[in-house]
This record gives C-alpha cells, sequence and structure tokens, in this order.
C-alpha cells in the first residue's frame, strides 16, 4: 500500500512537472499568435498555469493502480483525454485565456491540449521503454546467476 | 563447508537442513536452485499420472477456478491454488505476475513494454502474458533493481 502511493505521487509530480513545462510552451505561442501587442501578461496567469497543471494532473487517478484490462485502460485513457479538455477549457473560459466566440481561438487551444497530452504520453512511454531495458538487463544477469549456481 | 549425508528408510520423507550464521546470497541460490528441481507437480495427462519437474513450468494460469500449469507446449490442470503455488515457490524462479498468473522468470524471454505502466513477458515458447503494474514493484525488487 505504502509503496503504491509513493508510486502515485511520484506519477504526480512527474505528470505536474511535464504539464507545467508543456503549459508555459503553449501559453507562450497562444499569446504571441491571438494577444501580441494588445495586452501585458499579468503576472496571476503563472498561478493560473500552476493551478490549471495541478487539476490536469489528478486525472492521472482515472487510471486505478489495480489490474484491469487493456480495453478498461483504453478507455480511460479517452477518459483522461477528455477530462484534460474539460479542466483546460474551463480554465481557459473562467481565466479569460481566450474569447468563447473566437473558434480559432478555440481550436488553437485544444490544439495546444492535444500537442501537451501526446508530448508527455511520448515521454512516459520513453520512460517505461528505458524501465524495460533496465529490467532485460536484470532479468540476464539474473538467469546467468542462476545457470552458473545450477553448473555448481 | 562440511557436508554430512545421511541414509534414510524407504518412505521417510527426505529433508535437506541448512545450518549457517546467516543466508548469504550463495545459500539462498542454492536453496532456491533445490527447489526448483527438486519440485514436481503431479497432473492427469489422459488416464495417466505424470509428474511435472517445476523447472519445466513455464507459467500458471487460474481460469474459472481451475489452475493450469503451461509447459513448452503441453497444458495440464493442476489441483493446487495459485496462493499454494506462491507460497511454496517463494524466493524460486516463480513470480506472480498478475492476480491470475505466475510466471517461471527462468522462461522468459525479454519484458516489453505495455499500456498503463504494465509490462508484457514475453516467453522463450513465444507465448506472451501481462505483469501487472502492481506487481512490478515485486519483479525490480526480485531482479535486484
Amino acid at each position: 500500500m505504502t509503496e503504491c502511493i509513493k508510486k502515485r505521487v511520484v506519477e504526480l509530480l512527474l505528470t505536474f512537472c511535464m504539464v507545467t513545462t508543456g503549459s508555459v510552451f503553449v501559453c507562450a505561442v497562444y499569446n504571441k499568435i491571438f494577444w501580441s501587442g494588445d495586452t501585458f501578461l499579468d503576472a496571476d496567469i503563472l498561478w493560473q498555469l500552476l493551478a490549471m497543471a495541478f487539476v490536469c494532473s489528478l486525472g492521472n487517478f482515472i487510471h486505478p493502480y489495480r489490474e484491469i484490462s487493456r480495453r478498461r485502460e483504453l478507455f480511460d485513457r479517452g477518459l483522461h483525454y477528455v477530462y484534460i479538455n474539460v479542466v483546460v477549457l474551463g480554465c481557459g473560459y473562467g481565466f479569460g485565456w481566450m474569447d468563447i466566440e473566437n473558434i480559432f481561438m478555440l481550436a488553437a487551444m485544444t490544439l495546444g491540449i492535444l500537442v501537451v497530452f501526446v508530448s508527455v504520453s511520448f515521454v512516459i512511454r520513453r520512460l517505461h521503454e528505458r524501465e524495460t531495458e533496465n529490467l532485460n538487463r536484470m532479468l540476464k544477469e539474473y538467469q546467468q546467476a542462476a545457470q552458473r549456481t545450477a553448473k555448481q | 563447508m562440511k557436508i554430512t549425508i545421511q541414509d534414510i528408510a524407504p518412505g521417510e520423507e527426505e529433508e535437506i537442513i541448512v545450518r549457517c550464521r546467516e543466508l548469504d546470497e550463495a545459500l539462498l541460490r542454492m536453496i532456491h536452485g533445490l527447489k526448483t528441481r527438486r519440485g514436481k507437480f503431479t497432473v492427469a495427462d489422459n488416464d495417466k499420472i505424470r509428474q511435472i519437474d517445476a523447472g519445466d513450468i513455464y507459467y500458471f494460469e487460474a481460469v474459472d477456478n481451475k489452475v493450469f500449469l503451461y509447459l513448452e507446449k503441453d497444458v495440464f490442470e493442476t489441483r493446487y491454488k495459485l496462493y499454494e503455488i506462491e507460497d511454496e515457490y517463494a524466493n524460486t524462479d516463480f513470480f506472480r505476475a498478475s492476480k491470475s498468473v505466475i510466471i517461471n522468470l527462468a522462461k522468459v524471454k525479454q519484458f516489453a513494454p505495455d499500456f498503463g505502466g504494465r509490462f508484457e513477458a514475453q516467453m522463450r515458447n513465444g507465448e506472451r502474458l501481462i505483469i501487472s503494474r502492481q506487481y512490478v514493484p515485486a519483479l525490480k525488487k526480485r531482479l535486484g533493481m
């Protein structure tokens, strides 16, 4: 149980860092395109981005720690994506980042969500692949040690 | 190290007693090797009774309250429960990979990444089994990571 909580907290922090980084990039691009020259960014946006990234990271809890089927995993992933869209678009509307009637702003925000979601998923996948390489290395060592013992 | 071998009466159970100051890695490996090689499972093979060496088993799987053991090509039902096998073969090559599967690490060709923090164990006979994410910490510990 403790192991499970520890792992989930680490995952939450990792996701939070990645989502924050992605959000800052998207915010910079979005601001350049839609708000350039008109506004000077309020420092509140930094807190708003952090709050949004944290609420997005909470979406990790959609995926249960217990054993689930592959189909359920795919469904949860879809649900996670919908959750992130609701959170980001809700924040965009609530914090006044976008004009709800401007379809281009809405489309750009949705595209930004997709880019960050895909990027974070890609990084997580790469970390998982690296973990797999380590596991395979350890498996080989384990099997070689067992063979040596058997020969003795 | 002194090794003593005693003759026993017919019908008496064979026993190995390890007397040591501490169980170091070499001793643990020896015990685990003995357990894995000496463990045998009795299964029904059509009308015959067959003994299977634990070391030949690729994995165990529970399906509908029945437990099956899988060899390279054959499958047999066994009367043991998964938790009994898990307890009996603790500290051997057998490892609980999910709620319904125990795999033999000696028969794993390699691991591959899967969805949602899970791994896929690719067995030497070509079969693929899922390692649930909640068993991954135990796997890492077992492999010394």
